[in-house]
C-alpha cells in the first residue's frame, strides 16, 4: 500500500492501533482515519467494537490526518494491514539534516537521532512508537530551524542594518 | 486512483507542488549565491551565528562558500571549505528526487535510509563539528578558516 497515489486504497476498514496515542485504537474507514479513537484496554477486552463500527464519517470533518507534514505525510499514513506493507511514516531525518547544516545547532542533531529510532520502530513494525518518534524529531527539528532562523535574523539586524544606516 | 485520501483543504494543490517549489527555492538561492562572492565584505551574506558567538566553526561553516566554489565550477576548493556539506550535498539532491518521483506517482516511498544509516549521520556530524575545531594539523584542514 502507498500512502495515496497507486490506487489500491489501504487496509480494510477497521480497528488499528491509534498511531498518535498508543494503547488507544482508532477506527480506519479503509481510506482514512477518522475521529473515533478509544482506549484499547476498553471492556470488550479488544474485541470487536460493540453495536458494530461506528458510521463511516465521511472525511469532510477535516480527515483526521496524523503523521507530521515535511515530506511524505502530507495526507493519511494507515495502519498496517492483513498484507503487512507499511504506512509510510515521515521520520523527518531530511528536515533534521538540512536544519543541521543550515542552523548550526546540536537540536537538528537530536532530531536525526529521533529520525533514526523512529526508522527503527518502523523495521520492527511499531509504528505506533514510530509515529512517536518521528514526532519528537519533527519537534526538535522546527524548534532547532526557529531558532536559527532567528538568529540569523538577529545577526541581520545586528550587523546589516547598522551596516545599511551608516551610509 | 483514490484521491479522497487527502483532506479537503489540501486537496486543491497539486502533489508534486511541494517537492517543485523546494526545488526552485534551492536552485534561486544557488543561482544567487553565484553572482555574489560570499569572500568579499559588503556582499550581504549572513555569516554563521555558531560562529560569530563562539568562534567556533558548526558543521554547516563553510558550507556557503562552498556551494559557491561549486558555482565557479571549482571542486576542488568547495571541498577545502566544508567537506561534510560536499557529502551531503549529493544526498539530498537524491533524497529530493526520490521525494519528487513519490509525489508524482513512479515510486511508492520517499528515499529511506536505514536507522544504521542516520546514527552514522549524527556520529558524523558530531565528530566533524568537534574535530574540525582542534587547532592539530590534519583537522586544520577540516576547519572553514580563513579561506
Amino acid at each position: 500500500m502507498a500512502g495515496y497515489g497507486t490506487g489500491q486504497g489501504g487496509p480494510p476498514p477497521g480497528w488499528y492501533p491509534d498511531p498518535d496515542r498508543p494503547g488507544n485504537r482508532r477506527w480506519w474507514d479503509g481510506l482514512a482515519w477518522t475521529d473515533f479513537s478509544e482506549p484499547l484496554d476498553a471492556s470488550d477486552g479488544g474485541a470487536a467494537p460493540s453495536g458494530g463500527p461506528p458510521p463511516h464519517p465521511t472525511t469532510s470533518g477535516g480527515g483526521y490526518s496524523p503523521g507530521g507534514g515535511g515530506f511524505a505525510a502530507a495526507g493519511t499514513t494507515g495502519p498496517a494491514g492483513a498484507s503487512g506493507t507499511a504506512p509510510n511514516i515521515d521520520t523527518w531525518l531530511w528536515q533534521s539534516i538540512v536544519v543541521t547544516v543550515l542552523c548550526c545547532l546540536p537540536l537538528g542533531i537530536v532530531g536525526i537521532v529521533f529520525s533514526s529510532q523512529a526508522q527503527t520502530e518502523i523495521s520492527n513494525r511499531n509504528y505506533a512508537v514510530a509515529q512517536q518518534k518521528a514526532k519528537q524529531a519533527k519537534t526538535f527539528t522546527l524548534i532547532g530551524g526557529g531558532i536559527g532562523l532567528l538568529s540569523w535574523l538577529g545577526m541581520f539586524g545586528l550587523f546589516w542594518l547598522p551596516f545599511m544606516f551608516a551610509i | 486512483m483514490t484521491t479522497s485520501t487527502l483532506p479537503p483543504v489540501v486537496g486543491t494543490a497539486p502533489r508534486w507542488l511541494a517537492p517543485v517549489a523546494v526545488g526552485i527555492g534551492a536552485l534561486a538561492a544557488t543561482a544567487t549565491l553565484g553572482s555574489v562572492d560570499p569572500e568579499v565584505r559588503g556582499h550581504l551574506i549572513p555569516g554563521c551565528p555558531f560562529r560569530t558567538f563562539t568562534g567556533l566553526d558548526c558543521p554547516g561553516c563553510g558550507g556557503t562558500r562552498a556551494v559557491y566554489a561549486l558555482t565557479q565550477g571549482d571542486v576542488a576548493r568547495a571541498f577545502e571549505h566544508n567537506v561534510l556539506v560536499m557529502l551531503v550535498l549529493p544526498l539530498l539532491v537524491v533524497a529530493w528526487a526520490a521525494w519528487l518521483a513519490f509525489r508524482l506517482g513512479w515510486r511508492t516511498r520517499p528515499l529511506v535510509l536505514s536507522a544504521r544509516a542516520g546514527y552514522t549521520i549524527a556520529t558524523a556530524f558530531m565528530v566533524f563539528w568537534v574535530v574540525r575545531n582542534l587547532p592539530w594539523v590534519p583537522f586544520t584542514w577540516l576547519g572553514s578558516g580563513a579561506g
